[in-house]
């Protein structure tokens, strides 16, 4: 690596479906999408996918979504999990607050996670085909959201210039 | 240098194309293919390299950062030692010819070195 603005970063969003993930070279997006793992033994088959991405990109910063505001038992459990995965020396994992996200996009009016995807997709092109419809009330939330949850996460560590997470 | 070995997936990504329709594109039958030259399990072709300069209107270098560093340093090598031999040889018009040819291409090959580390 020649420097930080070459680092490899990791974001992972998981929720009830699986989890989102995001990968930047610098501030580039190199790969992204969202894992479904549906049935029993979810958990398990999102560690080893997530393992799997790790091993791949072999990242200098992962991501996570804050454990203490996941809604449910296990989706805590798997970011736990995910924090305690095996890494190369050096690896920064650090948990993104709901807080810190608000933040990054506290130019939005009203940064509502829809928002905060259209504000992603205006700023990186390419996902504008992906942002989800607004969500009706009486709607499932849309698959596509945690892919710009977990873009929301990485955005928020590149908008911070490095700084605040890392001290 | 690139900390990646390559950048298909991430421009068959940004171009919204699914594995099976690059594989369509690149001539192959199955998605599979695109999968394990995205994850550098197999070698590329003279044509799906070619594919993939025109339809994403990218640099090969840029592109294939690893495989492309490591065609310029086998052909160095290569250069050199003929760069050597000849000079060795006795001086004739022919010799100092290819001397010259030779020259140019390990300047092309420090330029293009130069260009990936500021990629």
């Amino acid at each position: 690596m020649s420097g930080r603005h070459r680092d490899i970063v990791i974001a992972i969003f998981p929720n009830t479906r699986g989890f989102g993930y995001a990968v930047f070279e610098g501030v580039l997006p190199i790969d992204w999408g969202m894992s479904d793992v549906p049935g029993v033994g979810r958990n398990e088959t999102c560690i080893r996918r997530i393992a799997a991405l790790i091993n791949r990109y072999k990242p200098d910063v992962l991501l996570l979504r804050d454990a203490a505001e996941a809604r449910g038992q296990r989706v805590a459990d798997l970011i736990r999990a995910t924090a305690d995965l095996p890494m190369a020396p050096g690896v920064i994992c650090i948990q993104v607050s709901r807080a810190q996200v608000k933040e990054a996009f506290r130019y939005l009016t009203r940064p509502t996670r829809h928002a905060i995807a259209r504000a992603i997709a205006e700023q990186i092109p390419f996902f504008e085909p992906l942002v989800p419809p607004v969500r009706k009330i009486w709607n499932s939330e849309d698959r596509r959201m945690g892919l710009f949850d977990a873009l929301a996460l990485a955005l928020t560590y590149l908008d911070d210039g490095f700084g605040a997470f890392t001290g | 240098m690139s900390a990646l070995g390559n950048y298909l997936r991430a421009r068959r990504k940004q171009s919204q194309l699914s594995q099976k329709e690059l594989a369509f594109l690149l001539g192959y039958k199955n998605e599979s293919v695109v999968s394990r030259l995205e994850r550098q399990e197999r070698p590329l072709t003279f044509g799906a390299l070619r594919a993939c300069n025109m339809i994403f209107g990218a640099d090969i270098g840029e592109m294939f950062p690893a495989l492309s560093k490591e065609a310029d340093d086998s052909l160095l090598q290569r250069i050199r030692a003929l760069y050597a031999n000849l000079q060795a040889s006795g001086p004739s018009k022919r010799t100092e010819a290819k001397l010259r040819l030779l020259h140019a291409a390990m300047g092309r090959l420090a330029e293009g070195e130069v260009e990936h580390e500021i990629v």
